[in-house]
């Protein structure tokens, strides 16, 4: 429903998806996140450009991973989260009754803080999610191609029957992210996914995060400061109100956000005179 | 909000403004005694202003280092990276004008016995409009004053203006007479060098501008 081929097929489906709607990757318009009663977002605007990467930045319990999970309906596993306003992808507001979240899931992929590859083999990692998915073509061509892609296939090109767990932390990480684009999503959510990685799996991370961009639209949430400066083209900052509702701050280039912020409570949060 | 963070770091911010102003002061000293100097025919102050010349420039490199040390240290973004890359640039201006009133204070010494057959009273008042403006600049520095930055550039005017009148006038007196060569070359290279502390008194206002609200601005036009 979000793209002209719906084929379920990932290799299939067009890999430039700039012809199939709208001039950004995602929108979120009028957003309100709840958990039971309790506001943790409010009134949340963001038009995510494509192909760039987008950091949420904020302090903690600002509501940047609940904004995150909003882009895929991951918020939906907690019993008590419901929403107000709309994720509009392709044109098409995600929690619309008549939109399957299996289905959004596929093309907005996320990548967690903690590496989490299944305890399977590297190979059976990358190819159970698009053989789930009704996957008939190459799968040794798509498990390398998404290894590539994730810069980890020279690291395990003689040792794909091993176990994905026997590999390093930024391993993992990275095979998590070939797991993920190996479904050919249009959209990577990554929440914090440098945290648990030493500082050279960080800069590697941060690498092939711009590569992606070539194909992919990347949102990232963070809570280094260095990083967002580094590796994001736009920079989103959320604060927590005093009623504990995040909302947005400002928005705009990482450039300018960080060399001349509109906001002063932005420059405040950025040169660390509050956390 | 949490408590204000970061004290270490804004005291050393602090500190970095106050050394950018001594290096002003500093320089601003150099070209009024050079001047002196050169009026008064004051060969042992101009000797001052020559040896004195290694204290700026020593002031400037301590100044450049601690900017290093903050950039590596302090990662700094926004308005706290503003204010020191400001200063990077605004202390090679400062460091340059100590250097032209190095320059005077050697013309001095070469002009030691040289006929004057005309007045040099025009090298007082052009020094005057200069240093007005380093001093101008130096208080928008203080103040973060945006409108005092600016209004920098306009005396910049007066002082090119009255570099060519200098100019023209040494000028005719050489064509006039042929003892007036030597000295109305040396009156033109002071009057050079005086012109172009104004300029970079405008230097360090664009930067200021620059640290205060993020805009590049060239107000040399």
């Amino acid at each position: 429903m979000f793209v002209m081929n719906q084929s379920a097929d990932p290799t299939t489906r067009p890999h430039d998806r700039l012809t199939n709607g709208g001039k950004y990757a995602i929108e979120a318009r009028g957003l309100n996140v709840f958990y039971g009663a309790f506001r943790a977002v409010r009134d949340f605007e963001l038009n995510v450009e494509r192909q760039k990467i987008t950091a949420l930045i904020g302090s903690s319990g600002c509501g940047k991973s609940t904004v995150l999970r909003s882009f895929n309906r991951m918020n939906e596993l907690i019993p008590s989260a419901h929403i107000r306003g709309a994720v509009v992808f392709h044109g098409k507001n995600i929690y619309d009754a008549d939109v399957d979240p299996v289905e959004v899931r596929r093309h907005v992929g996320m990548v967690f803080q903690k590496p989490n590859p299944f305890p399977k083999s590297i190979y059976e990692n990358v190819a159970w999610g698009a053989r789930i998915n009704g996957f008939r073509g190459d799968m040794d061509a798509l498990v390398e191609g998404s290894l590539r892609q994730a810069a980890l296939w020279d690291d395990v090109k003689d040792k794909l029957q091993q176990s994905g767990l026997s590999l390093s932390g930024g391993q993992q990480q990275r095979l998590c992210i070939a797991r993920a684009i190996a479904v050919k999503p249009d959209i990577i959510l990554m929440d914090e996914p440098c945290s648990a990685l030493d500082p050279i799996a960080t800069l590697k991370i941060e690498d092939l995060m711009r590569e992606l961009t070539k194909a992919y639209t990347i949102i990232i949430v963070t809570h280094n400061m260095q990083q967002a400066s580094r590796v994001s083209d736009y920079t989103a900052f959320l604060n927590m109100a005093e009623d504990r509702a995040g909302y947005l701050v400002e928005y705009g280039p990482t450039y300018d956000l960080f060399t001349n912020p509109k906001n002063k409570l932005t420059e405040d949060y950025i040169t660390g005179r509050f956390g | 909000m949490s408590p204000h963070m970061r004290v270490r770091f804004d005291q050393e911010l602090a500190a970095l403004q106050e050394q950018v102003l001594l290096l002003g002061s500093r320089a601003g000293e150099a070209v009024a005694h050079s001047v002196q100097a050169l009026l008064d025919g004051d060969t042992e102050l101009a000797r001052e202003v020559i040896a004195n010349d290694l204290v700026i420039n020593d002031l400037r490199y301590a100044i450049e280092k601690s900017c290093y040390a903050m950039l590596a240290q302090e990662q700094p973004v926004a308005g706290d990276m503003r204010r020191i890359v400001a200063a990077l640039t605004m202390v090679n201006d400062l460091e340059r004008i100590g250097d032209h009133g190095k320059k005077i204070a050697r013309i001095c010494l070469r002009m030691d016995g040289t006929p004057r057959p005309f007045p040099f009273g025009d090298v007082a008042r052009l020094s005057e409009l200069a240093l007005t403006m380093l001093d101008r600049a130096m208080r928008s520095l203080v103040a973060h004053d945006v409108v005092e930055a600016r209004a920098v550039c306009v005396a910049d005017d007066q002082v090119d203006a009255l570099y060519k009148q200098m100019f023209n006038v040494a000028l005719s007196h050489m064509l006039e007479s042929s003892r007036a060569i030597a000295a109305g070359t040396y009156l033109i290279q002071v009057a050079h060098e005086l012109e172009r502390v104004g300029d970079r008194a405008t230097n360090v206002a664009e930067r200021l501008i620059y640290a205060t609200t993020g805009e590049l601005v060239d107000l040399n036009i």
